[in-house]
């Protein structure tokens, strides 16, 4: 057998499609369906593995057993593209909002977000401070036509249900007296110390920096209630640390 | 037939290796995993060297990059790669390639390695190290790409023997004559992973002695120590190339057995199940006793 056809039909296999593996020629202490099981099954489990460490408050909410299934669907529907594992988790959030299996746990799929986010905000070493040098270079009438910038990796979502109390209770495996009523918004933001924080937010907080996020000018903002306070606390706590201005885009 | 592009890049080795730390002849290292990072950095063990798996570092600013950054300071470093798929019927990703590069060219570690496997096919990767058949139609393949690889990156690489849990029927080469023959090819070195030829010799009875007997010991540059599990069957046990307990007996009778022959630096490799670095530490330690062993050995024979 050439060898393009024997990875072809072996690569098949362990992606769950059908495949004649007596093909294949294979020697080995147990039959062929046995032996090339050992191959899938490594296969399935150093990809779940990895998902484990990236989606811990998920695997703590569903349990191994329920996680497995999940990560073996996800694995069968996406395949991984790439040699690095590095970004393979990055699609499962979205997967786990969409698969049926998931439909009863509205909640899980945003508790994905903060994981993946969480593991992502780790990997940033340096946050750049707000450039007021560069901002004094414009005019007044240039200043407010700026669009503040987000500092990287910062994530902010809007749950029906306490999404922050339910992804630390999840990770220190205390869920007791979670009000699943009560609705959330949740800013994660990177932090060089900790890897990341993340906080509730109230909803004027969270619609300004969605403002923000929706690159709305600095005019524009100054509309909102608080404007000041808002932006004064978050530049000063690096949650906004850059912007752009038109004309240089 | 090496060109003289290819022997270019094996002599720029020579030169590229002398600006690195060096790993010292028959030096125990260890393979450094991300539990022990930051007390390996604090506490910086008495150890030959390091070994990394490359593909975890290729962001250049990550924080793991920034303790590398320090650990290259420290210790020799040896960098092995799992995504290479050398032995694919798919071209050199050359993309993964560039970020190898990088990486190399920004620590010039003292070696860097690869596995005789697959892992990709039809752009799909499968984050395993899959068999090969041992076929002059697979020798070919593998050595082209090993040889495109390493004029890339300007040095050769150490070629590890796989974990295989079946063979092919239609392989007409043993696996020692197979590497040997990617050593005269392709000019490369070998990693020579211990616990690899006791699995395969369990599960596929092959004689292990027989192939220390015969791979080309002067062509290895690199030895592997490492643990497998066994895993019960419902007709019977085999043993998983896990990495994931200690260095058992028999590796260790074939380390006593190589090292009376071949002073490469081994390596501990342990990968899943990661104990506190003190175990790792006393399995380096073992190590070096079974090579004093073997030393006195020596000198009383001598």
């Amino acid at each position: 057998m050439k060898l393009n056809q024997l990875q072809s039909k072996f690569s098949q296999h362990l992606l769950h499609q059908p495949v004649d593996l007596s093909e294949l020629d294979v020697v080995g202490p147990f039959p062929v369906e046995q032996l090339m099981g050992l191959y899938r099954n490594n296969f399935y489990i150093s990809l779940s593995q990895y998902l484990e460490a990236c989606f811990p408050a998920v695997l703590a909410l569903v349990g191994e057993e329920f996680f497995a299934q999940l990560a073996k669907a996800y694995i069968i529907q996406s395949p991984l593209d790439k040699a690095e594992l590095d970004l393979f988790g990055a699609g499962f959030p979205c997967f786990i909002k969409q698969a049926e299996q998931t439909q009863s746990l509205a909640y899980l799929g945003d508790v994905a977000v903060l994981d993946w986010a969480f593991d992502n905000a780790k990997a940033i070493v340096h946050i750049d401070a707000f450039p007021f040098e560069k901002l004094s270079r414009l005019n007044e009438l240039q200043q407010v036509k700026i669009k503040l910038q987000l500092a990287p990796k910062t994530v902010l979502i809007k749950a029906q249900y306490p999404l922050l109390k339910i992804w630390l209770g999840a990770k220190s495996g205390n869920l007791d007296g979670v009000d699943m009523q009560e609705s959330d918004f949740v800013i994660l933001r990177p932090d060089i110390e900790q890897g990341a924080k993340l906080t509730s937010l109230n909803e004027q907080q969270y619609q300004f920096l969605l403002d923000v996020k929706d690159q709305k000018s600095l005019e524009q903002l100054a509309e909102s209630a608080d404007f000041n306070e808002h932006l004064n606390e978050y530049i000063s706590q690096n949650v906004i640390n850059n912007f752009s201005f038109e004309d240089e885009v | 037939m090496l060109s003289d592009h290819h022997l270019l890049g094996a002599k720029m080795t020579m030169s590229n290796a002398s600006v690195t730390l060096p790993i010292a002849e028959s030096a125990i290292g260890i393979g450094l995993r991300s539990p022990h990072h930051h007390r390996v950095l604090d506490e910086q063990p008495k150890v030959g060297w390091l070994e990394v798996h490359s593909e975890n570092f290729f962001n250049a600013s990550s924080s793991q990059r920034q303790m590398l950054d320090q650990l290259a300071d420290i210790y020799p470093l040896s960098f092995h790669g799992v995504g290479l798929s050398l032995g694919s019927v798919d071209p050199v990703n050359l993309k993964h390639l560039a970020k190898m590069k990088a990486l190399i060219d920004a620590y010039k570690p003292a070696l860097i390695s690869e596995h005789l496997s697959w892992s990709s096919f039809g752009d799909r990767y499968f984050n395993d190290l899959l068999p090969m058949p041992l076929t002059p139609e697979s020798l070919e393949v593998f050595c082209d790409k090993l040889n495109l690889v390493q004029d890339y990156l300007g040095r050769p690489l150490a070629i590890e023997n796989p974990t295989m849990y079946l063979a092919f029927k239609h392989s007409t080469i043993n696996e020692w004559d197979f590497l040997n023959e990617i050593v005269h090819r392709c000019q490369s070195t070998l990693l020579l992973d211990l616990n690899n030829i006791y699995v395969n010799s369990v599960n596929l009875g092959l004689d292990a002695k027989c192939y220390l007997d015969n791979i080309n010991i002067d062509a290895i540059s690199e030895i592997h120590l490492a643990g497998f599990t066994r895993k019960p069957l419902e007709n019977g046990e085999i043993l998983i190339d896990t990495h994931g307990s200690e260095v058992s007996e028999p590796v260790w009778a074939l380390f006593r057995y190589l090292r009376a022959r071949c002073d490469a630096p081994a390596l501990i490799e342990w990968d899943t199940d990661i104990p506190e670095l003190e175990v790792l530490l006393a399995q380096a330690h073992r190590a070096e006793r079974e090579q004093r062993h073997v030393d006195r050995q020596q000198r009383v024979s001598a």
